[in-house]
């Protein structure tokens, strides 16, 4: 099995990404603002740098998605056309996630988490919920 | 602002095989020196910029060393991705605004083509990231079009438009380039021809993507004192600016579509007293048919939704009343980044574009995006009589 490039955590995406490979979605809620962020060290509505960690739902929307038709990395080669995009989570912050399942594929269209273990590492794909 | 354009050099601009970039650089200098009239020791000040990917071993300040230049009173890499080359020429011009060098050369120099290569060798390379950023590999968004690809996808979605409307774009670049000698592909682009090709990304298909090539462009800027007594019309800087929007990626914000030319076309027509309708010809980035749309609402020529009004009456092609993207841009034309549209809008200002010589042609807005939308340089150009 080949697995996807994950990407290394940095000192912003640390708490998301340790969740994620914990098998869940995180998101950092602003103590001051209660603006919610994916990843932050500095909250960009109002500066503030204390934030609570709280579980996010795993429902979304495609904000945007896209068929790719060439594969550039072998993970990918066998699931041509790849549909891929940013899903906005309803908690509201977005992140860039394959996108699975046989639901309407559209801006939108309601999608769900799934978070799959790729040998230790944690990837999100967000299924298209049918009807 | 006082600085004008002296000097424009190319060299390479094929999908052959060439010499290194640095090598290239060197003979595109040389070149924009003696377009100028001006011996390369004339040259005071050197500004590199090169693609986000390459380092000092592709092209560096030691390209000094390489064209035999002592005693420099500016060398410097400009990088701001896609718009590097807005970025030095606007180091360039406030260095010789302030007279810390009078005879600068911005360069900028690339080999992406590999002959017997596809091209996703060179711009979908594996990579894994850092950060949230990075979640884009492991949705397996490689390369430049899945990532303009989501905002061409939302754009036609927003507002209700189809493919044609990219169609358009890639159709009319086409046109131009038919009447440039220095363009990739020249053949008439038709709109069956468009449909035929393959998507790469969807909505983007293979005449949305832009024509790489192998080759470097070397711009002089000095000052317009200076530009008067050189072989060449001078080409006036009238304004630089900048917008880098930073849109956050969450509800309430539309990174996809926000284009960093809202915030520098306040500052340029600000400090011209320019509008849209004083704008002669626009020479947008155009790495994606989907940029010049967005350009031309974010700055102001349309409202959202609406560039396609540009395109769809023939004004943006030959003959046309707002020329866009005159020597058949990237698209068509070639991918030399930011430099690209900056060397159109020289030769149509020169009045020196032959065939595809825009009739009017005073004024040009130039830009060049980085990073999609979030890096954004923006410039108005003024030919030789609008010396400020
Ligand atoms: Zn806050």
């Amino acid at each position: 099995m080949t697995f996807p490039p994950i990407p290394e955590p940095d000192a912003a995406s640390a708490r998301f990404f340790a969740a994620l490979d914990a098998g869940r979605i995180e998101l950092l809620r602003c103590a001051d603002c209660g603006s919610m962020h994916l990843a932050a060290l500095i909250c960009d509505a109002c500066g503030g740098t204390q934030f609570a960690t709280v579980p996010a739902s795993g429902a979304g929307i495609v904000h945007s998605f896209t068929r790719l038709h060439m594969a550039h990395h072998p993970a990918f080669a066998e699931q041509l056309p790849l549909t891929a995009g940013v899903v906005e989570l309803a908690e509201g912050p977005r992140l860039f996630a394959q996108l699975v399942g046989e639901g309407t594929l559209a801006i939108g269209a309601p999608v769900s988490a799934e978070i799959r273990d790729c040998d230790g590492r944690g990837v999100a794909v967000f299924r298209l919920v049918a009807g | 602002m006082k600085a004008a354009i002296a000097g424009l050099g190319t060299a390479g601009l094929t999908r052959d095989a060439t010499p290194p970039a640095a090598e290239l650089a060197r003979q595109a200098v040389s070149a924009a020196a003696g377009d100028a009239g001006l011996p390369v020791s004339a040259i005071d000040g050197l500004v590199v910029c090169r693609t986000s990917a390459a380092g000092d071993s592709v092209l560096g300040l030691d390209l000094q060393r390489a064209l035999g230049l002592r005693d420099l009173t500016l060398n410097r890499i400009a990088l701001c991705e896609g718009a590097s080359a807005l970025a030095a020429i606007q180091l360039a011009a406030l260095a010789v605004s302030g007279c810390s060098a009078r005879a600068v050369v911005c360069v900028f120099a690339d080999t992406p083509v590999i002959p017997g290569k596809r091209m996703s060798a060179s711009f979908g390379r594996l990579k894994t990231g850092t950060g949230l950023e990075g979640l884009r590999y492991s949705a397996g968004l490689f390369g430049g079009a899945a990532m303009y690809a989501l905002s061409a996808m939302r754009y036609l979605a927003v507002h209700g438009l189809g493919e044609e409307v990219l169609a358009d774009v890639a159709i009319t670049t086409r046109q131009w380039a038919a009447l440039n000698p220095a363009a990739s592909y020249r053949k008439p682009l038709t709109r069956e021809d468009y449909f035929a090709a393959r998507y790469i990304a969807e909505p983007l298909r293979l005449f949305d993507c832009a024509a790489p090539v192998n080759g470097a462009i070397a711009v002089l800027v000095t000052t317009p004192e200076l530009a008067a007594d050189c072989a060449q019309p001078p080409v006036h800087i009238l304004a630089c600016a900048e917008g880098h929007p930073g849109t956050p990626d969450r509800s309430g914000f539309d990174r996809q579509l926000n284009h960093g030319g809202a915030i520098a076309a306040k500052a340029l027509f600000g400090a011209t007293g320019l509008g849209p309708a004083e704008i002669d010809l626009c020479e947008f980035y155009d790495a994606f048919s989907i940029s010049p749309l967005l350009a031309l609402e974010a700055y102001g020529f349309h409202p959202p939704g609406e560039a396609r009004q540009a395109y769809a009456g023939g004004n943006a092609a030959p003959g046309g009343t707002m020329p866009i993207n005159t020597g058949g841009g990237h698209l068509s034309g070639f991918y030399l980044q930011g430099m690209t549209p900056l060397a159109e809008a020289i030769v149509q200002l020169r009045g020196a574009a032959g065939e595809r010589q825009v009739a009017r042609a005073r004024t040009a807005l130039v830009t060049n995006d980085g990073g999609r939308f979030d890096y954004h340089l923006g410039m108005i150009l003024g030919a030789a009589e609008h010396r400020p």
